[in-house]
């Protein structure tokens, strides 16, 4: 299922005669198609997001992320995350984020600084975080199932 | 003393690129000035070939045989060398990268399966050719037979030479057999793309299985399609694979290579669980 039409479609969702009922298989398939529908979506986040050169996207997708299991993250944590080796890397793309209100930092210490996805100014980052903690595969997490399937002989 | 590449930079950009640029210009100069000294010996070498007593008929066929196949010569050489390009800066921004990745790019010189294709071939064409000779009187034919045994035998001087020097092949070893090899391209002439799109770094799988084999297809078309991974690769790789087999490709600029080169890895490390699973279930 890579279709919102064919969803929309198969389970008769713009037909106001008929009620849309679900019973077990349905609701299986119902639940897996909806899923399917979610994922794509999600690779299509993560593609668009390596296609441009600032790094903003990909920025945002970690956050997404890493809110999900992380209660205070650092710059240094979505540099981890995106693979990014200097810090160096990401200033473009946290100015770019920050300047446009997508995400808040606090500065800490001077090197330290916690970084968050600005939801109350942006509601739709909601849907957004929910999408990219269930989907994504970050680069990191990506790099360990490399690694870990190169080790085994 | 090592440029390190440092794309991030906007100062430094364009700085960068030119250095790339001048590499790659400074390697295809090399390039052509050793087949230019290639050409002006087997040159000269035909100059003192020509014998004192020959009629005009003889002469002037011999000459048209002579500069035909130079010049098919040039052409081959100065197109495979203006298509292979190699710059010092980028291979170690790439090894830094891959560091990063816990991965090493190694140097191969493969002469690859054309050159041995066109080795027999000629060997063979040369062989069946001077049995035939010895029965022929003809002068055309025996000049013709005498240049192409000398082009071959400058060809198959010169291709491993350069290749073998100017052109290592990168590899990165994954988990055995598997690997992805590398093609690096820079656009000389700027057109309406921007700086860090002019380097080109295309991948390869190794071969994964034959295309008649329907359960890899399938395998193969899910998770290119799943990766947004390019259907072909870069034409040069497939002129002598004749498309029986498949591959997985990925295309990437320098800034977004990690990215790119994770993605074909992730891609190769799918398709050997989903064989494995697959013939499991067999």
């Amino acid at each position: 299922m890579n279709s919102i039409n064919d969803f929309i479609e198969k389970y008769h969702l713009d037909s106001f005669d008929e009620v849309l009922e679900l019973k077990v298989n349905n609701k299986i398939n119902f639940f897996n198609d909806l899923n399917a529908l979610l994922k794509t979506i999600c690779r299509i986040f993560d593609k668009m997001t390596t296609i441009f050169s600032l790094r903003g996207g990909q920025v945002l997708m970690s956050l997404a992320k890493l809110q999900g299991t992380e209660e205070v993250i650092s710059k240094t944590d979505v540099m981890n995350c995106l693979n990014i080796d200097r810090r160096e890397k990401l200033i473009h793309a946290f100015d770019f984020l920050l300047e446009h209100n997508y995400i808040e930092i606090k500065k800490k210490t001077s090197k330290f600084h916690m970084v968050k996805l600005n939801e109350n100014d942006n509601p739709d980052f909601k849907l957004f975080r929910e999408i990219v903690q269930k989907f994504w595969t970050s680069p990191e997490e990506e790099k360990n199932k490399t690694e870990l399937w190169s080790d085994v002989k | 003393m090592h440029t390190e590449l440092n794309l991030e930079s906007n100062d430094q950009d364009s700085n960068f690129f030119t250095i790339i640029k001048t590499e790659y210009l400074k390697n295809l100069f090399k390039e052509y000035f050793l087949v230019i000294i290639l050409i002006g010996l087997y040159t000269i070498y035909q100059l003192f070939m020509i014998p004192y007593e020959q009629t005009i008929a003889k002469y002037l066929s011999d000459q048209i045989v002579f500069w035909f196949l130079i010049l098919l010569f040039l052409l081959v050489h100065f197109l495979l060398l203006s298509y292979n390009r190699f710059s010092p800066t980028l291979v170690r921004f790439l090894e830094r990268e891959l560091h990063i990745l816990g991965f090493e790019m190694l140097r191969k010189y493969k002469t690859g399966l054309s050159f041995f294709l066109f080795n027999s071939f000629s060997i063979i064409f040369f062989i069946v050719m001077n049995i035939g000779i010895s029965y022929s009187l003809d002068y055309v034919v025996i000049s013709l037979n005498i240049r192409l045994l000398l082009i071959y035998i400058f060809s198959s001087i010169t291709i491993p030479i350069l290749r073998g020097i100017l052109h290592d092949k990168f590899i990165i070893k994954l988990k055995s057999p598997y690997f992805v090899q590398f093609d690096l391209q820079c656009k000389l002439i700027k057109r309406r793309e921007v700086e860090s799109h002019m380097i080109r770094i295309y991948m390869n799988s190794n071969k994964l299985c034959s295309k008649s084999n329907e359960s890899g297809f399938k395998i193969h078309k899910e998770i290119s399609e799943k990766r947004w991974l390019p259907r072909k690769g870069r034409f040069t790789f497939s002129t002598y694979r004749l498309g029986l087999y498949l591959y997985f490709h990925e295309y990437s600029t320098p800034i977004n290579f990690k990215e790119h080169f994770i993605n074909i890895v992730s891609a190769i490390r799918e398709w050997d669980t989903a064989i494995k699973n697959h013939k499991k279930i067999m």
